[in-house]
Order: C-alpha cells, then sequence, then structure tokens
C-alpha cells in the first residue's frame, strides 16, 4: 500500500512537472490494457513486470487501471462479442487448438470470450491510448497547470512556511 | 513539488534510460525471500493446513510427521499421517507410514494436475497413540432415519438400536408360561370388541324404535280392506253408456290407489329388511374386531413368532443393517468428491465449447486425450505387518481417481489384497469400482474376508436365556451394487469353530439349545438387501434359524398353541354373552318386524289380485254388450242404405 501511494505521488509530481511523459503515457497504456482485462491471467504478469522492468509510471498505470474496470465491466457484452467472433474464426482454429495444448499459454486464458475480446481491443487500442494520453499530458501542462500557478490561491501557498520547508526537503531529499 | 518560478538553481536530474535497472535488485531480492520461503517454512505451513483439513474429515485430532515438497521434481512426500479414532480417541483410526505423490510437470504446465504415481506405505489400524487425540464435540445428528434404520423398521418392526436379541428369552417365558400368568391383568371391558358390542346393544334399542315407527307409517290392512269392499259393491251399468263411464273411471282409480299403497309397503318394507340385515352385519363383524383383539394381546404378551425367517432376520438383522448403513455413509461421503452428472446443455457445448462462465464462456479446444483437471493415475499402497496395532501385509492399488471420468473414460478401480497375520484375518480382498463414465453411475464392491476370528457375539440376551458364540472362525463374502439410488447387495458369512455360549434358566431351553449347538458345527449366514435406498427389502436366511426353529418347534407349537387358546377364550369370554345377548335380541326384532311385513305384504297382494280381477271382469262385460249393440246398429245402417240405393234407382229408372 504504501508503494502504491509512494507511485501515485510520484505520479502527480511528475505530471506536473516537465519531465517523463512517455513514462506517464506508456503507464496510462499499461494500465488501460490491465483495467480491461477482467481477471488475474499470465498476460497480466507479463504487463506488470514490464511496468516494473521497463520505465513506465506505475502510479499512472495503478490510476488508469482503476478508472478502466468501470467502463470495461459495462464493454463486457462488446468483449463477449468481438472474443467470441475471434475464438470461431475457422481459420485460427488449427492456432487456438495448439496453443491450447502447450504448456503455460493456457494460464493466458485466451480461450475465454471476454479475455479474448477485451485483450484484442485493449493490444489494438494501447498505442492509441499512448499517443492520447501524451497529448492530454501536454495540454494538461500548458493550459491547465499554468493557470493555476498563475492563481493568487498558489501564491498564498507558496508563501506559507510549510510549503518553504517542503520545498527544501524535497530538492534535499528528491 | 518543483516550483518553476524560483530564480534558485534548478537541481539537475540525469536522464534516465528506459530500462529500470534500479527495480532488478529488489525483484531478485523478493524471489529470495519466495524461494527462501519455500525452503524455510512453506512445507511447515503446509503440513499445519493438511493437518486442520484432514481433522475436518476425520472428525478428530491428525497429526503429521513431516511434509517434504520438491519443486523441481513436483512432488510431495508426507510421512507419519495418525488420524485419531473419534469413538477411542487414544488410539489412531488409521496410521500411514508414508505417502508419495509425484505430478507432472507437463499438465502442470497446463494447468492440470496430473499425479503420475502416488505410494501409500504401511498402513496401520487401531494403532495406540502417544497422547489422547482431541475430539470435538458431536454435531447433532440428523432427525432423518438412515436407510439401515429403515430397513430395521421395515423388518423387525422396530429400530436396529431397539433391538436387542431376546427373541429366546421369549421362547422361554412361554416354554415356564410365566406370560401366561402375568396375562397382563387385562379388563374385559377394555376390549375393543367388547365395547363395540356394547355401542351396538346400545344402537339396536334406538334402531327398534325407529324401525317401529317406519312400520306404523305402512299401509293397514284395513284400509285395503275398505277399497276392495268398494270395489265389490259396484254394479255397472252397462245399458246406459254415461253411467258405465263414470262407473269404471272410479274402479280405475280404486285400483290404482290400491297399487301406489301396496307399492309403498313394498318398498317401505324392503328398507326397512336392508336396514335390519345391514345391522346384523355389524354384529358379525364383531368376530373381526375380536380376532384383531386376540392378535394385539398376542404381541402384548410377546408371544414369539417362531419361523425361521424371524429368528434369521432377529439374530443376525443387526449385523446386515451396519453392513447397509456402511455404504450408505460412504457413498454420502465419495459423492461429495465426485462430479455432478452433467446437464444436456453442457454435453452438446463438449464439441467446441464446455460451460457459460459468470463473464464470458470458454472454448474447448481439447484433444481427445487431453488432461482433465485432477487425475490419479495410479496410487500404489503397501503394508507389513507389525507388533503394534491392526497391520497387515497389504498389497494394493487405486486408479484413475479424476474429477472428469467421462472426458478420460476410465472408471475409478481400488484393488486391495492382504492379510493380517497377528490378527488372524486372512484372505482379505476387495475390489471396488466406481464407474462414473456414463449419465447413471454404477458402483460395484467386491469383498472377501477368507477367515476372520469372531470374538463373543451375542445372539439372544435376555435374563431368562444367554444364547451366542464364545468364540468362532467366520468367512465373509460381500457383493454390493449401488446404481444411482438403488442397492443391491448380498452377502455369504459362514462361521466354524464355534464355541457356543448358552445360559438358560429354564431345562427344556437350556437342552434344546445345547442339542441345537451339537448339531450345527458351521453356521451359514445369507443375507441380500435390494431396493431403493429409501426402501429397502431384506431377506436373511441362517441353518442356525432352521436349527432353532426345529428344536423348539414342538414345545413352543404347544405352548404358543395353548396361549392362543387361552387368549381366543378370554376375548370370546369376554365378548360372547355380550354377542348372544345382542343376537338374541336382534333376531327377536327381527323376526317380528319381518313376519309381520311378509304377512302383510301377502294381505295385500291377494286383495290387490282381487280388485284386479273385478275391474277386468267389469271391462269384459261392458265389451261383450258393447258388441252386441254395434251390431244392431250396423244392420240398421245397411238397411237404411239398401233403401237409399232402391231409391235412387228408381229415380234413375224413372219409375
Amino acid at each position: 500500500m504504501t508503494f502504491l501511494l509512494k507511485q501515485i505521488f510520484s505520479f502527480l509530481k511528475l505530471l506536473n512537472s516537465d519531465t517523463g511523459t512517455n513514462q506517464i503515457a506508456a503507464g496510462v497504456a499499461c494500465g488501460f490494457i490491465l483495467g480491461m482485462t477482467p481477471a488475474f491471467s499470465l498476460q497480466t504478469v507479463l504487463v506488470i513486470l514490464c511496468m516494473f522492468f521497463f520505465r513506465i509510471q506505475i502510479g499512472a498505470a495503478t490510476i488508469t487501471a482503476f478508472f478502466f474496470m468501470f467502463p470495461a465491466y459495462l464493454l463486457d457484452p462488446l468483449f463477449h462479442f468481438i472474443g467470441q467472433k475471434v475464438l470461431e474464426l475457422e481459420s485460427l482454429k488449427e492456432l487456438f487448438t495448439t496453443l491450447y495444448n502447450l504448456p503455460i499459454v493456457p494460464w493466458t486464458r485466451f480461450y475465454n470470450t471476454i479475455v479474448m475480446g477485451s485483450g484484442v481491443v485493449a493490444i489494438v487500442s494501447s498505442p492509441f491510448v499512448f499517443i492520447f494520453a501524451r497529448i492530454l499530458i501536454f495540454k494538461y501542462r500548458e493550459k491547465v497547470l499554468e493557470n493555476i500557478k498563475q492563481t493568487k490561491f498558489w501564491n498564498a501557498i507558496k508563501a506559507t512556511s510549510l510549503y518553504q520547508w517542503y520545498y527544501k526537503y524535497d530538492s534535499l531529499y528528491g | 513539488m518543483t516550483d518553476i518560478n524560483k530564480s534558485e538553481p534548478v537541481k539537475i536530474i540525469k536522464q534516465k534510460g528506459p530500462i529500470r535497472f534500479e527495480a532488478i535488485i529488489p525483484f531478485f531480492l523478493v524471489c529470495f525471500a519466495v524461494w527462501l520461503y519455500f525452503v524455510l517454512f512453506f512445507d511447515t505451513h503446509f503440513r499445519l493446513g493438511l493437518e486442520m483439513g484432514l481433522s475436518s474429515g476425520n472428525g478428530a485430532e491428525t497429526n503429521i510427521g513431516s511434509v517434504r515438497t520438491s519443486f523441481w521434481n513436483a512432488s510431495l512426500d508426507i510421512k507419519n499421517i495418525q488420524l485419531t479414532d473419534p469413538e477411542n480417541p487414544i488410539n489412531n483410526r488409521v496410521q500411514v507410514e508414508s505417502v508419495r505423490f509425484k505430478m507432472l510437470w507437463d499438465a502442470l504446465l497446463r494447468g492440470k494436475i496430473v499425479i503420475d504415481e502416488a505410494s501409500v506405505n504401511n498402513i496401520a489400524i487401531q494403532t495406540p497413540r502417544k497422547n489422547r487425540g482431541k475430539v470435538p464435540p458431536p454435531l447433532k445428528a440428523s432427525d432423518e432415519p438412515s436407510a439401515a434404520q429403515k430397513l430395521a423398521e421395515k423388518t423387525l418392526g422396530r429400530a436396529a438400536d431397539k433391538l436387542e436379541g431376546n427373541v429366546l428369552g421369549d421362547v422361554a417365558t412361554m416354554i415356564e408360561d410365566k406370560g401366561g400368568k402375568e396375562q397382563v391383568n387385562l379388563v374385559a371391558d377394555q376390549l375393543k370388541s367388547n365395547i363395540r358390542a356394547k355401542e351396538l346393544e346400545k344402537e339396536l334399542k334406538e334402531k327398534e324404535k325407529e324401525w317401529k315407527s317406519r312400520f306404523e307409517s305402512l299401509p293397514k290392512p284395513k284400509e285395503f280392506e275398505d277399497l276392495s269392499q268398494k270395489l265389490k259393491d259396484m254394479k255397472f251399468n252397462t245399458k246406459n253408456p254415461v253411467e258405465f263411464a263414470a262407473q269404471l273411471k272410479e274402479a280405475g282409480r280404486i285400483t290404482k290407489e290400491i297399487e301406489n299403497k301396496f307399492e309403498n309397503l313394498k318398498a317401505t318394507g324392503g328398507l326397512l329388511t336392508g336396514d335390519i340385515d345391514k345391522y346384523g352385519d355389524a354384529i358379525k363383524d364383531l368376530e373381526k374386531i375380536a380376532k384383531d383383539d386376540i392378535d394385539d394381546l398376542e404381541a402384548r404378551l410377546k408371544i414369539p413368532k417362531l419361523d425361521t425367517k424371524n429368528l434369521a432376520n432377529v439374530l443376525f438383522g443387526p449385523e446386515i443393517f451396519s453392513k447397509v448403513n456402511m455404504i450408505e455413509n460412504y457413498k454420502k461421503k465419495y459423492e461429495k468428491y465426485l462430479p455432478p452428472k452433467k446437464s444436456k446443455e453442457e454435453k452438446a457445448a463438449e464439441k467446441l465449447e464446455a460451460h457459460e462462465r459468470a463473464k464470458g464462456k470458454n472454448y474447448q479446444f481439447g484433444r481427445p486425450m487431453s488432461y482433465p483437471l485432477f487425475w490419479l493415475k495410479l496410487a500404489k499402497v503397501s503394508s507389513t505387518s507389525t507388533e503394534a496395532g491392526f497391520s497387515g501385509d497389504v498389497l494394493g492399488e487405486v486408479r484413475n481417481v479424476t474429477t472428469d471420468p467421462k472426458h478420460l473414460g476410465l472408471p475409478i478401480t481400488v484393488n486391495i489384497k492382504g492379510d493380517f497375520p497377528k490378527q488372524q484375518y486372512t484372505g482379505l480382498s476387495a475390489q471396488l469400482t466406481l464407474d462414473r463414465t456414463k449419465d447413471q453411475g454404477v458402483d460395484t464392491l467386491l469383498a472377501r474376508i477368507g477367515s476372520f476370528p469372531v470374538g463373543q457375539k451375542s445372539l439372544s440376551n435376555s435374563t431368562d436365556v444367554k444364547f451366542g458364540f464364545e468364540k468362532a472362525r467366520g468367512g465373509s463374502d460381500i457383493k454390493a451394487q449401488v446404481i444411482g439410488e438403488s442397492l443391491e447387495m448380498t452377502v455369504k458369512n459362514s462361521f466354524s469353530e464355534i464355541g457356543y455360549q448358552i445360559e438358560a434358566k429354564n431345562k427344556i431351553v437350556d437342552e434344546v439349545l445345547k442339542g441345537v449347538a451339537a448339531g450345527i458345527p458351521v453356521v451359514t449366514l445369507d443375507a441380500s438387501v435390494k431396493g431403493s435406498l429409501k426402501d429397502l427389502d431384506m431377506s436373511i436366511r441362517s441353518n442356525l434359524a432352521e436349527a432353532i426353529e426345529q428344536g423348539f418347534k414342538k414345545q413352543i407349537d404347544l405352548k404358543i398353541k395353548e396361549a392362543r387358546e387361552k387368549l381366543n377364550k378370554f376375548v370370546n369370554d369376554a365378548i360372547n354373552q355380550q354377542k348372544q345377548k345382542l343376537n338374541a335380541q336382534f333376531n327377536e326384532i327381527k323376526s317380528k318386524f319381518q313376519k309381520e311385513i311378509d304377512s302383510k305384504k301377502a294381505e295385500v297382494d291377494k286383495i290387490k289380485q282381487q280388485a284386479q280381477a273385478k275391474l277386468e271382469e267389469s271391462k269384459k262385460s261392458a265389451l261383450d254388450s258393447g258388441k252386441k249393440e254395434g251390431q244392431e246398429k250396423a244392420k240398421e245402417k245397411a238397411n237404411e242404405k239398401g233403401r237409399e240405393a232402391l231409391k235412387d234407382l228408381k229415380k234413375k229408372f224413372k219409375l
């Protein structure tokens, strides 16, 4: 939990800085994949490992996964429909039969309509999500953040000793 | 947060690459911690978990010596399993020296558990424990009677746990004539037949009044005589047609009235006779009630039914009930773990799809011989006899225990053979087949014990007679088949080298039982149980029961006859007087009414016939006079016509 909170604070800090745009966008894309997947499976583990070993913003991924869980639940009938169509493709039947009888692969639960449907949708959409997230981050920094920094309220906060103390601490220990 | 507006020197952050190298060490640290946990603690925690699970299943404390798991070999070794006997916690119900399982990695990587080979070594029964095992308080028993209890109630008319095996005690009581004297202070007034006779007597008095009033409402002979006289006095005037017609009408009315009264008399008389006869039948029913009274008294006075079937049921019934109970209990237990029957939709989906899920649908792209979710291919069981507990030289194997027998197409089989030399159990074999490959499960058990010692076994235990085996050697063959909810079981037991225990206060009983025992060196017991588990039928045959029946037949038949006669006399004496009085009263009333009704009927019939004759006579005379008048009229009419024809001719010829 502490790790997660730390990651979320780090995400907010990074979002409000000038750096890490790609990290956050990749985190959002990974979170999108995680949020769309209906249950814990092998591909979930793979995505988590990717997040862990590559410089992907875990906080962004966590928040995005949490927010995408709800629309994913509503989209289940659509995923079921897409998954059914894919799994019933005669041309892929042999491939699926081979995969089904291979070791480890069944742990992905690809044979489930919702896992297959959501997987297809999430993987195909993830590059677009990445690009869209980047655009949104730039827009946020350009429009929202700059405007907030000009407000009297923000200037008043900056003038407090608590903020000064935090700023000093942050510059020393990061 | 970083303030970009501040003019202070900004800390230069070194640009990091896409790979999070700083996470590699923590990751490996976590992996190392997991590995360390599995090496140091997992086996202990797994052992504790197993102990908890087995204790819950066993219903008493279960201990496991050690558990060793191997990740690379996918194997599991469990040593020294001790399951406390809940009924005798100082002993183990079962003790197993070692159990070994080896799973297939190939199946594990596919998310399936396939145990390639398992072995269970050195099983011992009833071994002493170091410490008394903990037993949880018993749960409240179900109110629903078991199949064995239902069978006992059906066969013996009482529950098996209330069966005291005292049938020979009842025989002794009968021979000594104790029961005859005690004859349960029977009060004649309490007999159902006597109570009914008194009720009938009371009813008869009321009926007599009713019949009398109905009899009085019948038409009196005087009324018929008056009507008859009226008819006789009538003089018919045939000369005057108007008067004659009126007289005929009146005569018809009187005859009709007589007929109506006669019909009324006939109907009411018939009803009265029917009612009287019905009451006569009620008096006859008294005999049936008296017979029921006698049967009831026989049961209350415990007059034994000394037939072979009943004797065999009472002597050996409890042994068969315990076996039925055992099969029923095991069926309940293993059914929990066997997969339920698949629905039609699931069967249809088996071609490509498996089953509907809460979310989505799982497709199966399986090959015919792919692994089921769980499959224990082979488990070998072996044991070597030791000095402690109930241990023996046993060899056995369990094959194809699986969660999906239909998919596998193989039944679960258990084959065990062995001897327990210390306990003198030899020639043990059991073949159990649980076939769930088809829609309806077929479970078959073939079990045999070549020879086993029989300790003290009481067949009949009462204050007057104690009869049973002091010691014997037994042999047993059991065949049982459970198809769905129906059970078919045959048990063939034999007991040889018997040392009988015979203690009887009565000399005759003692002599008879000793004679029976001397004549039967081998006691056989053949039983069969068949039917639905909810309603089983049992049949037991034993040469001991036949011999006891023959031995006691002469004496007991005589005594039973005597006792029955006594009972018959008691009941008959109690009700005969009442019955005779009732019959006499009834016959008197019946004859009185019947006689009067019959005489009335005869008298009225005579009057009716007379009236009808008179009417017929008057009609005939009227017809005769009518005919004469008619002839004269026709003659005159013909003359008239002749005259008219002559007149016409004269006119024609102008004469």
